[in-house]
């Protein structure tokens, strides 16, 4: 990979990588290190796969690694999530965004990372399924327990 | 899965629904029950708010510091190939002989 073709995956995958990156650590402070990390190892790695949907899934499984590894080593987690959430809540652009992401980080991190990748980036469950070495009925699951839950914990608010 | 007005659709089947394609009994219960109907578009609604919720842009220090990594040479490659090829350069040769006279040059004036 030359510089070129580095920069060019940065703007096409940049921008996602640190959303779901923020959606698993729900920390701004650990996604910039988690971020860099990931295109390091890109930068890094001889054997990138070429076709574009396979090299997405593959930054979102080296991302979500990555994530999980930061997660496992870092003490300081809690109390960067804690600061992350007051930042977040304090600058919401839409008025109902900061509740449903509240209730969103309540959710296991498997759950979140699975709403994400369905409901935002479009992947199916077969496809998350494939990264996240599970099987596509249990990544169904998964997606469709966390909706119940935060149906009824939305649900609750509007009563 | 059988579905009359008493025999309510299980959260699972009502959530699939909602997401993706029903079969025909399912719908027709669907169409005809307000309660799983409304189950339904609650859970609708839900995942447009989620998928409605912004992305947040990199901050443009990140971005400058992530393209600064691919400037230059690999920097493990670099390292690796100064290790491996320092001793074929004249510059360096010279550089560390001197290095090695002058250390050496220090000790001794040290003891003397």
């Amino acid at each position: 990979m030359n510089e070129h073709e580095f920069k060019n995956l940065y703007h096409d995958h940049g921008r996602n990588l640190y959303n779901f990156i923020l959606w698993i650590t729900v920390n701004r402070s650990i996604c910039e290190d988690i971020l860099q990390e990931v295109f390091v190892k890109l930068w890094r790695c001889e054997t990138v796969p070429a076709e574009p949907d396979e090299l997405r899934r593959w930054l979102l499984t080296v991302t979500r690694r990555t994530c999980l590894d930061f997660l496992r080593k870092s003490s300081r987690f809690a109390r960067l999530r804690h600061k992350y959430q007051t930042e977040r809540r304090e600058s919401p652009s839409d008025p109902d965004a900061p509740f449903l992401w509240e209730k969103l980080e309540n959710l296991p991190e498997m759950e979140r990372s699975i709403l994400y990748l369905h409901l935002k980036i479009g992947h199916t469950y077969r496809e998350i399924a494939d990264m996240f070495d599970l099987t596509e009925n249990r990544v169904r699951v998964r997606a469709f327990r966390a909706l119940k839950r935060l149906r009824e914990t939305l649900t609750k608010k509007e009563l | 899965m059988n579905s009359t007005m008493n025999d309510h659709p299980t959260d699972e089947a009502l959530i699939e629904c909602a997401l993706e394609e029903s079969d025909g009994k399912l719908r027709v219960h669907i169409e005809q029950c307000p309660q799983c109907s409304d189950y339904i578009e609650e859970i609708r609604t839900v995942s447009r708010d989620i998928a409605a919720i912004e992305d947040e842009p990199v901050p443009e220090r990140l971005a400058t510091k992530i393209l600064a990594i691919a400037h230059g040479k690999r920097p493990e490659n670099y390292v690796m190939t100064f290790l491996q090829t320092w001793h074929k350069n004249p510059f360096l040769i010279g550089c560390a002989t001197a290095g090695a006279i002058l250390l050496l040059y220090a000790l001794l004036s040290l003891h003397l």
